[in-house]
Order: C-alpha cells, then structure tokens, then sequence
C-alpha cells in the first residue's frame, strides 16, 4: 500500500504541476485589467494548485512511512498488500485493449460491426468459451438495445 | 372553491388518470435508461399532446417527468448505473444492498422514499407557492455561492477511508469541470483546440464511465477469475427468498422518517431555487443523513436509510421545481424549462397571475400530481419484480451487454462518438482509483458542484465588483457562510486522527 501511495503522490503531484506550469499558461487565457470579476484561469489554478499539494502531502505522507487513516482513525496499515497487483494491470491492459478495438470498429462500421464485437469480447474476458452462447448474446444483446433505441424512441445509435 | 373542486374533478376523468399512468410508465421506462432522461422524454412526448386539452396534455407530461424521476433509481439499484444524474447518490446505498441479495428491499425502499418525497414536495408547492417563490427570489449569486460553498464541505461526507485521497480526487474532479468555454466570456480552457472539449467534458459519459463501467469491469474481473459475479444472484420471484429481503417493513420506513422529512425539505428548498437541480439535492440530503446518523460507516455498505435519504431528497425537487415556474415563469431546471413551453404551447402563460387566470386547470394540475406519485407507486409495485429480474440473469451475459449499454447511453445525449472515447477513458481511471481507493464519488461531486459554485462566485464578485465586504449585507448568505465554517470546525476535528495519530 506504502509503494502504490507513494507513485500515485508522485504521478499525481508531476500531473499537477504539468497542469499548472504548462497546460494552464498555454490554454487558458485570461482577459484584459481592469475587468471586474475572476479572470478564466482564476479557477482552474485554484483547483489545480489544491490538487497539487494534496497529492505532494499524499506523497510527503508516504515518504515518511505513514499511510492513510479513515475518518475514525482506523486501518491504513503500511504493510498492507499492494491494491493492485500484476493480474489487475494485465486485465487492465486486456480489458483497455478490447474497449480501445470496440471503439474503433464503432468508429469504422457503426453499431452492428461495434456491439457484437463488444458483447462477443467481454464474454471471453469473463471465461465463456462455447460458441453458441457468445453468437447468441452478441447477436440478441445488440438487437435488444436497437429495438429499444432505434425502432421504438427513434434514436441514432453509435 | 368552486374552481378547485371543478379542476380537481376535471383531473380525475378515467381518461386523465389513463394518460397519467401512460406517463408515469414512459417516464419510468426513460429515467430506466442510462442515457436517456425526464426532459427529453417530455420534449419527445409533447407534440403528441396538442390534439389534447391542456389539463390533460400537463397531466400526463407530469406524470412522465416524476416517472423518470423514479426511475433512474431503478438501474441505480440493480446496476451500479444512474438511469439519470439525479440518482446518482442512489447508487451508493441502493446498488451494495441488491448485492446483498435484497434487490427487492432496495427498490421498494427508494420507491416509498421516491414518493414520500415528491408528494411532500408537491403539497408544499400546492399550499405556499407564492411565498416560497418569493423567498426563493431572494437567492441572489451571493447566497447561492454561500450555499455551494456549504454543501462542497459535505464531500468530506463521501471520501471514502482517507480524508487526503479523497480530497485529491475532490480537486482534480473539479479541475476537470473547468474544461471548456468558460461561461462568463466564453474563454476556452485547457480545450487543447478540440471542438468536442468546448461544451465541456459531457457529464453522462463521466458518470457512466467512472461510476458504472468502472464498477462493470470490477464485476467483470472478478467473474473471470473466480468463475462467479460479486454480486448475489436472487430471483425475484421465487418464493423462498427470505421476507426480510424482500420488503421494507413497518418498523424500517418508521425509522427513516426523520431521514426523509429532512431530504424532502432539502430537495424542497433546493428545488425552488432555479439552477440547482436535483443532483446537488440527493447527494447533500444523503450526505446530512449520513452526517447525522449514530452510525455513519454503514452509509456506503447497503443502508437503506442512504437510499431512502437520496432518493426522497432528489424526488422533493419535482414538486418544488414548479414553484418558481408556476408563480414567477422561471423554471427551476431542465425539465420545468420543458413543462413551461409545454404550458405556453396549451396557452397557458405561468407567472403571478396564473392562478387567477387559469386557476382551474391549475388546480387540476396539483390534483394530477398527487394521481402521478400514487400511479408512480402502483406501478413500480407492479414492476419491481419484473425490474430485479434483471440483476437475477447470469453474469456472463449480463455484463458484456452492460458495457453495450454504457456505450449507447454515452453516445445518446451527445450525438458523438467523442463522447464514448472519453467515457471508456473514464471508465478505465475509475478502475485505477477504485483500486488505489481514491473516492469515485466525491471526483464526481466535485465535477458537478464546481461549474455551479464557479458560476455563481464569479457572478458575485461582478456584483460586489471584487469587494467581498459586499457579503456582509447579505444575511441569508451570512447564514451559509457560518454554516460552512461550523461544518469545516467539525470536518478539522474529525480529520484530527489522520493527522496526528498516525504512526
């Protein structure tokens, strides 16, 4: 737990000055003096300065050895087993892959080339392996949904 | 008199009352729906009402708004999925009770909370809508920015197990809202050029990526690895599934009572003021039921009284929405903004004098209302079983068409496929902060209250023309301002053992 706190303090305090530094001075301008008011880059710095020193607490925390409490006081055990080992990042990665080809093949043959392909992946992400089952959602499920969305209230489907 | 009574008789025709129901099932049918929602559902639906009278026209475009309303609890509930944004607090008691097996329990639950909500709402906008409207008026930039600021002290309320995650999820979910044209001068920020990114990032693709797809992709994991769904399969219609839960009983209602007379005047007075809508009005009367309870770590883990707080507070804001609409011609959110064209379409003209002019189909509007909420009772009674059917399916091929369905919704209100990108991006940092325990929801209250708040501080410091002595003549905001400073005083004193204990 110490180590996953400590890189997402790091991660997080790099994104933060990224943002603040780089990202807000670049794209967002401010307006003219003079103007009443807050300029625009007013609130995005305030969000992304407090951001910033949380995440830089958050890592000064675990730095020192300490981890996080509840409200009460209770847990935040520095020896506790990492939240996400090799098997999270590796459904991670599966799981990202099959959304990033979905969104592509949407993109490329519209819904009845994306939704089966969709409902046909995470089928075999969860273990289902007899092919009868995954045609038959892949087929009903997009049906389903483009009977519900198309034919009966008349909206455009991906 | 007689007008009352007239408009009272005229709403409860057999004809009127069928076209309500009609409403109240498309409405419920729609609020279901991630994706899909109350206004646009009355936008649809309200060309078909011109052949109709204009009691009968309201009346059943009532009764499909306070239908939505419910149901986006329904996919709440059952699927970790907000049908509507509204019911988003919904899903934090509701969906780990249906894991529990008591999918039954937690919809009945958010039922009678649904209802008790918006007809305590309704008789409040039927007895004092004029006086109400009046003091709502009195809500200027200042005190609503007063309001925002009290109600950001309530996400300490749901930032998980540590206070310093969750307020890091807080901050950078509310500097993620700043994305866009600013509203002021329409200045772009951090847009990165994109046309898509100047309305700013869509709210639904966020909330159904974060909140629900990320919580599909657990599910998901850990079905592939164990071979069985977290989640407890019940069916509904057996018979042998324990009484217990199955319905809420007697004893369980009673005890939420104070719960939900305080979210229904929560969603009450937050619904009379035009602008803030129900979203804020669930999270903070979940957030003060869990503040007041003797046993807040049991909010999150199933509660029902999380969900009766969130969904009585949300459903208090249908009535009350109409009580600045009705009096003043100014709607209170989206859905009243649809109403009122709907009343103007049918010649009816809201502001002060419409009582006088139209007081009898007024009168069978309110009467109409409370027809809709015992329709809206009836009729998720009828249903909920055939609703919990759902989560009784198997996983493997519930899921897959979930992640369908996410997709679909993210599209649906956008029209873009942009949208979907973002939403399997969000979906994907959902998983991550889950994981690494970093509060989804307060990311996402964060996100939500952060135009709001952003808004109205910039309108009151145009007002007070940067002079913040200015919010010294303004008692009602004085009055939020102590509030927030009491309520940081308790969240400094509570944090305390994260600080100063750890070791």
């Amino acid at each position: 737990m110490k180590r996953a706190e400590l890189v997402a303090g790091a991660l997080l305090t790099a994104f933060g000055l990224l943002v603040l530094f780089v990202v807000i001075p670049v794209w967002v301008p401010g307006h003219a003096e003079g103007d009443y008011g807050l300029e625009a880059e007013h609130f995005p710095v305030i969000t992304a300065a407090a951001g910033t020193a949380f995440a830089a607490l958050l890592l000064l925390r675990s730095l020192l050895g300490r981890t996080g409490n509840d409200l009460n006081g209770n847990g935040g055990a520095a020896d506790a087993p990492a939240p996400m080992d090799a098997r999270n990042w590796t459904f991670l990665l599966v799981a990202g892959a099959g959304m990033a080809a979905a969104f592509a093949l949407f993109d490329l043959g519209g819904f009845w080339l994306g939704a089966p392909f969709t409902v046909a992946a995470f089928m075999l992400i969860m273990g289902e392996r007899r092919p009868l089952p995954i045609v038959a959602t892949a087929v009903a499920a997009p049906l389903a949904i483009w009977l519900v969305f198309w034919k009966m209230l008349g909206f455009t489907l991906p | 008199m007689d007008v009352i009574l007239a408009g009272i008789a005229e709403a409860l025709t057999l004809a009127n009352m069928a076209f309500i129901a009609l409403g109240v099932f498309t409405g419920i049918v729609f609020g279901a729906i991630p994706g899909l929602n109350g206004p646009m559902a009355i936008a649809i639906a309200l060309p078909l009402t011109f052949a109709f009278s204009p009691l009968t026209a309201i009346a059943f475009l009532v009764g499909i708004n306070k239908g939505a309303n419910y149901g986006g609890s329904i996919s709440a509930v059952l699927l970790n999925v907000p049908g509507t944004a509204e019911a988003m607090a919904t899903t934090f008691d509701g969906y780990p009770l249906a894991q529990q097996g008591k999918p039954l329990k937690a919809l009945k639950m958010s039922l009678y909370a649904s209802v008790f909500g918006d007809t305590f709402s309704d008789l409040i906008l039927i007895l004092v809508a004029a006086p109400f409207a009046v003091i709502a008026l009195k809500m200027g930039p200042a005190e609503i920015t007063a309001l925002l600021l009290f109600a950001l002290t309530f996400i300490a309320a749901v930032v998980g197990r540590s206070m310093l995650r969750g307020l890091v999820a807080a901050a950078f979910g509310m500097l993620l809202a700043t994305v866009g044209l600013d509203t002021e001068a329409s200045t772009p920020r951090m847009t990165f050029g994109l046309n898509e990114l100047e309305d700013g990032i869509p709210l639904l693709a966020l909330v159904i990526g974060a909140l629900a797809l990320s919580e599909v992709l657990i599910q998901v994991e850990t079905y592939a690895r164990t071979g069985r769904s977290e989640a407890a399969s019940v069916n509904p219609f057996a018979r042998d599934v324990p009484r217990e839960n199955r319905v809420v009983t007697r004893a369980e209602f009673t005890g939420c009572m104070r719960t939900l007379v305080r979210s229904a005047l929560i969603g009450t007075a937050i619904g009379a003021i035009p602008g803030l809508g129900s979203t804020l009005a669930g999270f903070l009367g979940y957030a003060m039921a869990k503040r007041a309870s003797k046993n807040p770590e049991t909010f999150g883990t199933g509660n029902p009284e999380g969900i009766a707080a969130a969904e009585a507070a949300n459903s208090a804001t249908v009535g009350a929405n109409l009580i600045p609409t009705l009096s003043l011609a100014i709607p209170g959110n989206l859905s009243a903004a649809v109403l009122m064209s709907a009343l103007i379409v049918h010649g009816l003209t809201p502001g002060p004098l419409i009582f006088e002019q139209h007081g009898k189909v007024l009168y069978g509007l309110f009467a109409a209302m409370l027809v809709a909420n015992a329709i809206t009772l009836a009729v998720g009674a009828v249903g909920l079983r055939f609703f919990a059917f759902v989560v009784s399916l198997p996983a493997r091929y519930i899921h897959p068409a979930l992640v369908l369905l996410c997709i679909c919704g993210a599209f649906l209100l956008e029209q873009s496929l942009f949208a979907v990108g973002l939403m399997l991006g969000f979906a994907l940092l959902g998983y991550v902060m889950r994981k690494l325990d970093f509060s989804v929801v307060a990311f996402l209250i964060a996100f939500i209250l952060g135009p709001l708040f952003e808004d109205a501080l910039r309108q009151t410091m145009v007002l007070f023309r940067d002079n913040p002595q200015g919010l010294l003549q303004r008692p009602i905001a004085m009055v939020f301002v102590a509030l927030t400073a009491w309520s940081v005083w308790r969240l400094g004193f509570r944090a305390r053992p994260e600080i100063l204990r750890e070791k």
